[in-house]
């Protein structure tokens, strides 16, 4: 018998909360990604919590349906190590700007990292302080004209990399907002490892600092000026795979492959070394001299912080007993403050900001222009695509009467729908083969309920095509339910659809433009 | 990058030809479907020394096998599809697409020249394929499309 584990979805993780990031900015993939992600953890929800400072990447703890504390600017670390020590089973996440850790909270992030506190911290870095309009940040390079560094950055700026190494950090790993698979292998990772896992994610801030990083993930450079960092393998890069690092002394240079030069001379990754050098070396990789290191550069094991310290707590109480609180107060010296003036009454003052709107005016488009093959992949309605019809059966359906319509329609899903005919769950061929394939089921005495997709993400007709794209190329959904405003199903959107569009979009009379 | 010219001068070779596993022919069904869901590949090529012969995938697994415990331990050749339709890996990705939305097909190994596997082209892959083109418009999305506010924060 399917044993019908309440497994958590992506949809689970979406608060209900509106997202306040520009159109297009960086944040919201890494918000799919980590809602893409967390499901897969096996932790239960009310056991994480999301902490972050002020900034607009620290506004991320609303948009997770999970706990959160949207705490003081540069402070997050410090209150997440409190929590992390009041109550250790939370899984913990801190997350952060460069503004928010690296210039006020610089202090408590050495701290954190040092402690090795079993949480993780992701640090959004796009090079600015979005939130208060684009001024330079301590990983704004040299040179960086903002508004607050009109002629230029005279500071030099931090390696974020090279500073949590420097820091004792225990894990640290770098990734990049636009490589989405890349971005959730290193979130795994940082959630999988016991102590602080600091991840640097290259964050586009479109608004303010627009291609920050396009070195990193324009497809024409990225891969000659990246290169991605896998542990026991030597460091090769390039679209055709033909350089690597090697080691001259103490400074790393690149070469070229053949010609006496072969992958043994290669500097090779090991991401456990204990002494740092070997991963404070690689960060200091940096554009445009040589490519850019991706992945986890340090993963090493050391005693947690909350662990000891509470088990010298037990050890205390055990050997001395319970504390009294009040009596420690009152052990040594104390002394009562003669009582003073009045306190003055302080008024609150309320003051209405006025809220501007920073976002550039987005170019009125003539409605009676043709619209391009592009615009019509991305934004038109979903109402333009030819949709086939749902087929739609209440959750009472034995699994064996789903298989057998499945079979003679040949459908490769069906949508469940209450006695209203309100959309309730998907049951596809992907649920067959993950939870049914292989195992002794008899399928007439189980009902699709127990194995279907309750509650699926759904999107409506008027809803841009881009955002079906979104959720098939980020969270894999192969059939996605189009439902009317009562959430009725009207048709269904799959890769197939999609494809069958795409192909009769684009013309082969292709004008360079 | 221009997404149409992409499609008319990338191959099938430029996108993740990942997603599939490999299995023998005489491997029982039950161990290839075991392998698949191992590495959570709803395709499996059934190879026969270093030829491909077959193929099956979770959707034959839906269609064929999921109440019919009886083959469970057959070899899979008596199941798969032999003599699967292949892509050449120098077909341009509006070919397969086109070809691909034509047919039934989910899954499509890729070949090269020889002959040989270079991997298995989904439907999945090109989606991915496409989006790479707008990582702006198409991740940096809102969970959900109403999602949006109609002022940004500010400090
Ligand atoms: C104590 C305090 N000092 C200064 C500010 C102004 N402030 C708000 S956000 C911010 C920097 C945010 O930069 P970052 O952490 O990089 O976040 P981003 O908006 O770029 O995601 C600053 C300086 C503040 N809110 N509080
Ligand atoms: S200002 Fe920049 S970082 Fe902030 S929400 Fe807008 S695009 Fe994102
Ligand atoms: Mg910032």
């Amino acid at each position: 018998m399917a044993d019908a584990i309440e497994t958590l979805t992506r949809k689970d993780f979406v608060s209900d909360q509106e997202v306040r990031w520009c159109p297009g900015c960086g944040d919201y993939a890494i918000l799919a990604q980590m809602q893409r992600v967390l499901p897969e953890m096996g932790i239960a929800r009310e056991e994480m919590v999301f902490i972050s400072g002020i900034g607009c990447s620290s506004r991320f703890p609303y948009y997770m349906n999970t706990y959160g504390l949207h705490t003081i600017h540069g402070r997050a670390a410090t209150v997440a190590t409190g929590l992390k020590v009041a109550n250790p089973d939370l899984h913990v996440w801190v997350i952060t700007g460069d503004g928010d850790s690296l210039s006020i909270g610089g202090n408590h992030l050495l701290h954190v990292l040092r402690r090795n506190v079993n949480l993780n911290i992701i640090l959004f870095n796009n090079a600015i302080y979005g939130l208060t309009k684009g001024q330079y940040s301590p990983t704004s390079p040299p040179g960086t004209r903002t508004y607050s560094s009109p002629m230029g950055s005279v500071e030099q700026d931090f390696n974020a990399i090279s500073v949590a190494l420097a820091a004792e950090a225990t894990f640290v790993a770098r990734s990049v907002d636009r490589n989405t698979k890349h971005m959730a292998e290193i979130l795994k990772r940082a959630t999988e490892h016991r102590g602080t896992s600091f991840v640097e994610i290259y964050q586009n801030c479109n608004i303010y600092n627009d291609g920050a990083w396009s070195f990193a993930t324009e497809a024409n450079v990225k891969d000659d000026q990246t290169v991605i960092l896998e542990h026991g393998q030597p460091i090769i890069f390039g679209k055709d795979r033909d350089k690597g690092i090697r080691i001259n002394g103490l400074a790393p240079e690149v070469v070229t492959l053949g010609n006496g030069v072969s992958e043994s001379d290669l500097l090779a990754h090991d991401e456990t070394l204990d002494n740092p050098a070997h991963a404070y070396l690689l960060s200091r990789l940096t554009h445009p001299d040589y490519p850019v290191p991706l992945g986890v550069f340090r993963c090493v094991e050391r005693p947690i912080y909350e662990e000891q310290i509470i088990a010298q707590g037990r050890q205390a109480v055990e050997d001395r007993g319970a504390g009294d609180l009040n009596a420690l107060y009152h052990a040594t010296d104390t002394w009562i403050v003669p009582e003073g003036p009045d306190a003055e009454t302080v008024q609150e003052v309320h003051e209405e900001l006025p809220t501007s709107n920073i976002i550039p005016d987005i170019e009125q488009e003539d409605p009676m222009a043709p619209r391009t093959a592009l615009q019509q992949l991305l934004y038109d309605p979903i109402s333009s695509l030819d949709l086939p019809v749902p087929e739609c059966v209440s959750a009472d359906t034995s699994v064996a009467d789903a298989v057998e319509t499945m079979r003679s329609k040949n459908l490769g899903c069906l949508l469940v729908v209450n006695k209203r005919g309100l959309l309730r769950g998907i049951f596809a061929q992907g649920d067959l083969f993950e939870k049914v394939a292989g195992r002794d089921i008899d399928l007439t005495k189980i009902t699709i309920d127990s194995l279907m997709t309750k509650d699926p993400t759904a999107l409506k007709t008027s809803d841009p095509i881009g955002h079906l794209l979104h959720l098939m190329s980020l969270h894999g959904f192969r059939h996605i339910p189009i439902v009317d405003p009562d959430e009725r199903p009207v048709g269904l959107a799959s890769f197939k659809v999609m494809l069958k569009f795409t192909g009769g979009l684009f013309s082969d009379d292709i004008s360079p433009n | 990058m221009d997404l149409n010219y992409s499609l008319h001068n990338d191959t099938v070779k430029h996108v993740d030809l990942s997603f599939y596993v490999e299995v023998q022919k005489d491997n029982p069904v039950d161990q290839v479907i075991a392998k698949m869901q191992n590495s959570q590949r709803k395709c499996a090529l059934v190879m026969d020394q270093g030829k491909l012969i077959g193929i099956f995938t979770a959707h034959d697994i839906a269609r064929r096998v999921i109440d019919q415990s009886e083959v469970i331990n057959e070899p899979i050749e008596a199941i798969m599809t032999p003599d699967p339709l292949t892509l050449k890996s120098d077909i341009t990705l509006i070919e397969a697409i086109r070809f691909m939305s034509d047919k039934p097909h989910r899954y499509m190994p890729v070949v090269d020249a020889e002959g040989r596997v270079l991997g298995t082209l989904t439907h999945y892959a090109i989606i991915k394929y496409m989006s790479d083109h707008f990582p702006e418009e198409i991740y940096n999305l809102p969970p959900t499309p109403d999602h949006f506010a109609s002022a940004r924060d500010g400090a």
